[in-house]
């Protein structure tokens, strides 16, 4: 019978990276319960976000108003250097613009988060733009 | 044994911490990124793929980029974010830094040691120009530019998430960089205070919208409530902006900051709760499946636990750490 998983996690590193393998490097905990009919709902209805924040598909704020419902739907299209950069953008029901990409960033504009994302990758130091331009030099 | 967890500036155990890392960022998993790639963990969440030439992609990962691997890939699991922007932001990242802290314990030889905190609210009173030249930076490396120099220029990372495509790219050791400047602050002390004040940890939308203290201390909202359009981000959110660099993507683990800035974080929850007592909302029957007290947190690695049975780490069952001071 196998040893079972130290809840400690105190297990050796090879010993841990071993039990990884052997379970084909698939993580713990990824299976979210199923929605209960409670209160989850929430999470995506009160304000509207589309929460898959990992594709570019629009922001979607909605709101009532003096007994009005208004939605704001919100798309980007986006270039940099002529090139299309596909990366998502949400808008806050404040106004404020996140991205997934910088994922601690909450600017006043679109244009800010964008300089960002120049700042942060497009500028980043020449070790990490030749090991980008390396892979796709050779998926070409 | 619960082991101390102190202030970088004055405790014995720097030296131990970024030694560690150096130490992990130089020994072998035995896991390749192609491995990783042609799991179902990858083939359920494409966005954790690793990208890199044919060499880069069969040499084996650190454990040091095995634990920036697992950061980016809870935040992009299909679904929602696993370990921002909700209830588990907390918990999530108590479990992820004690993997880390037994790592370099293993790794030191030393059973003693506790991970480090950065108290950067301390920092976050000092001028703009006097928190680029705070003691801190003395010990990790300057806060912009390339890290080449000292213990932490001796560490070496892999991994880059790039805001240009979303891609992990994978490719031959680097040292880390940073892009600290003075045009805005670290947190101050009146900000954690106003923080530490909410008697709620989390409601409803359970998101970054939310305006309780889980989100104030992850940094969505502005815990002194000013009109958050000009304020940009709060607490733990704008220490990542602050230093930028390796910490703006969600490769952000790559720089021991990462942890340090987390080990604070960690500590002014456990100050709340101190305060506030062991709460944690959503219970069984609210939220989003996912972040419930009795829900499993994404890990990889390692057994997988809930947020119910990290509310106390000095528990019995965990007997993990404590802190050598609380905020209050």
């Amino acid at each position: 019978m196998a040893t079972p998983p130290d809840p400690t996690g105190s297990d050796s590193l090879d010993e841990l990276a071993a039990r990884f393998a052997a379970r084909g490097y698939e993580p713990e905990g990824a299976e979210a319960p199923a929605e209960d009919g409670g209160h989850g709902h929430d999470h995506q209805h009160d304000h509207g976000h589309d929460h898959d924040h990992h594709h570019g598909g629009p922001s979607v704020r909605e709101f009532e108003y003096r007994g009005h419902t208004v939605q704001i739907v919100t798309h980007y299209e986006v270039t940099i250097d002529g090139e299309p950069w596909t990366q998502s953008l949400q808008v806050r029901p404040d106004g404020t613009v996140i991205s997934h990409d910088l994922p601690a960033y909450q600017v006043p504009s679109a244009g800010d988060l964008l300089r960002a994302v120049i700042d942060q990758s497009y500028e980043a130091p020449e070790e990490i733009r030749a090991m980008v331009e390396e892979t796709r030099q050779e998926e070409h | 044994m619960a082991v101390a967890r102190e202030n970088v500036l004055s405790t014995s155990h720097a030296e131990t911490f970024l030694r560690g890392a150096v130490a992990l960022s130089q020994l072998s998993t035995g896991i390749t990124p192609t491995q990783l790639n042609q799991s179902r963990t990858v083939q359920e969440a494409p966005r954790a793929r690793l990208f890199g030439t044919e060499a880069e992609l069969a040499r084996p990962l650190s454990w040091w980029d095995l634990f920036t691997w697992w950061h980016v890939t809870a935040m992009n699991w299909p679904g929602s974010n696993r370990a921002h922007r909700g209830p588990v932001f907390l918990p999530w990242h108590r479990l992820f830094l004690r993997r880390l802290e037994e790592a370099i314990q293993t790794v030191s030889g030393d059973p003693g040691f506790g991970l480090p905190y950065w108290d950067w609210a301390a920092d976050g009173a000092l001028s703009g120009s006097d928190q680029l030249q705070a003691p801190i930076w003395s010990l990790l490396g300057p806060p912009s530019g390339t890290i080449d120099k000292g213990t932490a220029g001796e560490l070496r990372v892999r991994l880059y998430n790039s805001s240009q495509d979303g891609r992990i790219y994978v490719g031959a050791p680097r040292p880390i960089w940073r892009t600290a400047k003075s045009t805005f602050g670290l947190p101050t002390p009146a900000e954690e205070a106003a923080t530490l004040k909410d008697d709620r940890y989390d409601n409803p939308p359970w998101n970054e919208d939310s305006l309780r203290f889980r989100n104030k201390a992850e940094g969505w909202t502005d815990p002194l409530e000013r009109p958050t359009a000009s304020q940009g981000p709060q607490m733990h959110n704008r220490v990542h902006v602050w230093v930028g660099g390796e910490m703006a993507p969600g490769s952000s683990p790559n720089d021991p900051v990462f942890w340090l800035n987390h080990c604070n974080i960690d500590r002014i929850w456990e100050g709340w709760m101190a305060k506030h007592g062991r709460q944690y909302q959503p219970g069984a029957g609210e939220g989003p499946p996912g972040q419930r007290l009795d829900d499993q947190l994404f890990s990889i690695v390692w057994p997988t636990m809930t947020p119910k049975q990290l509310l106390d780490p000095g528990s019995a069952g965990l007997d993990w750490f404590e802190y050598d001071e609380l905020p209050v």
